[in-house]
């Protein structure tokens, strides 16, 4: 895949979560970059140097059988104009409304074949309000609607818990034990104002798994949390190599099956038969891998995230265990996805 | 006296994304920020014409060649073409089409969800409620309108008013109606494209393209109809009873699918055809063969490997000028 891809990061968070304020401080660092904004409203965030475009969220339903596969019509359009354009950019910036599911977002990048060609997803960013978030994560809903702001925790790659400066350090615990218990595997970001160092949510490779482990070697320890019918995350660490045929087949069926309840999975797999780590991110139903660096000396370690609704730890894991090759004749690979 | 352009290329300091002929040795060019510049083929002169404040998404110039209409991502302009008089503008929706009428007297801008025709001086004719979604494509039928927008096309009657839905599956990305009015197709977000046969409600969906298709053009007679979505360029038949049953031409060996596909205006058999790698090529229908893929007629050698924008052929039909993104320009003989 080109590398010069374009890297671009969703901002998310419920209303009032500070979203805008920390645009502005990305817009007004001085980091030198050229970055393009797309946002609700025009004029939400004030810099002469940055290209703003407003979005009108539409989202559109894909006609390829998967229920849960919904595209981004406006951000296609616009990125497909800016992306055309003589100054090109750096970074592209996307703000979400409170009331936004961010998978539509991360699958248009995924699904849209220029988009793919052009611009890589870099991470999610997910900003809560430290005094308030916690009633939104905690409401329960009527059956058939969605909790919002706990799904943008779930999809969430980094947390800015925002506005820490007015909120307890037990409101500020009870918000994190909740963030905890639906996303393990997002870092955290304290901040008053917004303020957290940039390289922390810019230019971080969130999509990639190695990247995060190598920033955070204990990203996929679960934490101890209650298995229910909310949203939660599974980890997985398991020694050997995988059989890439069994490993297509279990998750084209798992994904298949519940990835209305999957809302993120990622992995670093060792595949049998191949020298370089496989990496392996999805949201909902689509999916995607490569081949990336060699293993070298290092120990070969399967590593799987999986974060959503109803996850069963030992289904999961057993039915991941399974890819496992059972004995060590190698396989010849297929083909590299 | 008949001025003849160099064969040479030439370079412009833009990223032009359209293109339309003054006349056979003029170009307008727009890029995504809304520059519109012309281009003389003789001097190889270029002049800055004027900047749409709407930004550049198409241009399309009216039939005496005398406005110029530009549609960007922040609404739609009217200029003067001879001298980029601005005569009117709207702002404040995405607007990524711009079609004359034949007459000359009006045109068709999308504009956010709605439709918007005006005279040539940007006054308002007709003003279309909301349609599902943004508008993504519109075309006239005659004196009537077709829509594109999410989940299907509506036509509206003769004073362009009163609109029929007629249900397409999913997000549609372009619209070509046949000359005649009997047909209208759309491409599509996931990789397909739809038919609707006007008289007797039949539809038809062509799936299993790898890429979504962005540009589906009738020919001049309407009798073929050229789609992007793959490496090759399809041709699809509409001759008789229309393609259902039949296999397209294959236009071959294109790269990242046809980024412009172009009918001749004087042979309704002739297409030229360019593509993400600065390839282009001009193929002869008459020697096509169902299912099988055609030689091209004309093979060029390539000038630029990036993307080919626009192709216009001549008043003549016998020289093609391509234009790539990255401000190549060059024309080249095709008879």
């Amino acid at each position: 895949m080109n590398e010069s891809r374009i890297p671009v990061t969703v901002l998310t968070g419920f209303l009032g979560s500070g979203k805008t304020t920390l645009l502005n401080r990305i817009l007004n660092e001085n980091h030198g970059m050229r970055i393009a904004v797309i946002e609700n409203e025009f004029g939400e965030v004030g810099i002469d140097d940055a290209l703003v475009m407003a979005a009108d969220e539409e989202i559109f339903e894909m006609n390829n059988g998967c229920i849960c596969c919904t595209v981004r019509g406006d951000l296609i359009r616009i990125l497909g104009n800016l992306l055309q354009r003589k100054d090109k950019f750096d970074r592209i910036l996307i703000e979400t409304t409170g009331m936004a599911d961010p998978a539509p977002v991360a699958q248009t990048f995924f699904v849209d074949d220029e988009l793919k060609e052009s611009c890589r997803l870099d991470a999610i960013i997910t900003m809560v309000d430290a005094k308030h978030a916690l009633q939104h994560l905690t409401e329960i809903k009527e059956k058939n609607f969605e909790n919002e702001a706990v799904e943008q925790v779930a999809f969430a790659d980094r947390i800015v818990l925002n506005k820490v400066d007015i909120a307890t350090p037990q409101e500020q615990s009870d918000v994190v034990a909740e963030i905890k218990k639906i996303n393990s595997a997002a870092p955290i970001f304290k901040a008053e104002n917004a303020n957290v160092d940039l390289s922390e949510l810019l230019d971080i490779g969130a999509f990639d798994l190695q990247k995060v482990l190598d920033n955070d070697p204990a990203f996929l320890i679960d934490t101890d949390h209650v298995h229910d019918s909310s949203i939660s995350s599974v980890g997985i660490e398991l020694a050997g190599d995988l059989d890439i045929e069994k490993l297509n087949k279990w998750l084209g069926k798992l994904l298949g099956e519940k990835g209305t309840d999957i809302f993120r999975s990622k992995g670093i797999l060792s595949i049998d038969g191949n020298d370089e780590r496989y990496c392996f991110h999805a949201v909902h139903m689509l999916f995607s891998g490569e081949f990336t660096s060699a293993w070298g000396k290092s120990e070969r370690i399967n590593k799987m995230v999986f974060i959503g609704r109803n996850l069963n730890r030992k289904e999961l894991t057993d039915g991941f265990k399974k890819c496992i090759v059972s004995n060590k004749t190698s396989k010849t690979l297929a083909g590299k996805k | 006296m008949i001025a003849v352009s160099s064969p040479l290329p030439m370079s412009v300091d833009i990223n032009p994304i359209d293109a339309c002929s003054l006349d056979d040795e003029r170009v307008l060019l727009l890029d995504a920020e809304g520059h519109i510049c012309e281009v003389s083929l003789t001097s190889h002169e270029v002049t800055q014409k004027c900047e749409a404040s709407v930004g550049g998404n198409r241009i399309s110039l009216s039939p005496n060649r005398e406005i110029l209409a530009c549609v960007g991502p922040e609404g739609f302009a009217l200029f003067k073409s001879d001298d980029g008089t601005l005569l009117e503008s709207r702002r404040g929706s995405w607007s990524s089409v711009a079609k004359w009428h034949e007459s000359g007297n009006r045109v068709l801008f999308t504009f956010g969800k709605s439709i918007c025709v005006t005279d040539s001086y940007g006054v308002p004719i007709v003003e279309s409620e909301n349609f599902s979604s943004t508008v993504t494509d519109a075309s006239w039928i005659g004196d009537k309108i077709a829509v594109a927008a999410y989940g299907g096309v509506s036509v509206s009657d003769e004073q362009g008013s009163k609109f029929i839905k007629r249900e397409f599956v999913g997000s549609l990305l372009c619209l070509s109606a046949s000359p005649t009015g009997d047909w209208i197709v759309s491409g599509n977000q996931d990789a397909s494209l739809q038919v609707y046969k006007v008289s007797d409600d039949t539809r038809l969906e062509m799936q299993g393209f790898p890429r979504k298709v962005t540009i589906a053009q009738f020919n001049l007679d309407g009798k073929w109809l050229a789609n992007n979505g793959a490496n090759e360029v399809t041709v699809w038949s509409f001759a008789g009873k229309g393609p259902k049953g039949r296999s397209p031409v294959i236009l071959p060996k294109h790269v990242g699918g046809g980024t412009a596909i172009s009918w001749s205006k004087t042979d309704a058999s002739l297409i030229a055809t360019g593509d993400s790698i600065g390839q282009l090529r001009v193929w002869d229908l008459k020697l096509g063969l169902e299912g099988k893929p055609l030689y091209p007629r004309n093979h060029f050698e390539s000038m630029s490997n990036s993307p080919v924008k626009s192709i216009l052929w001549d008043s003549h039909g016998s020289s093609i000028i391509a234009v790539h993104n990255d401000g190549i320009i060059y024309r080249r003989e095709t008879s």
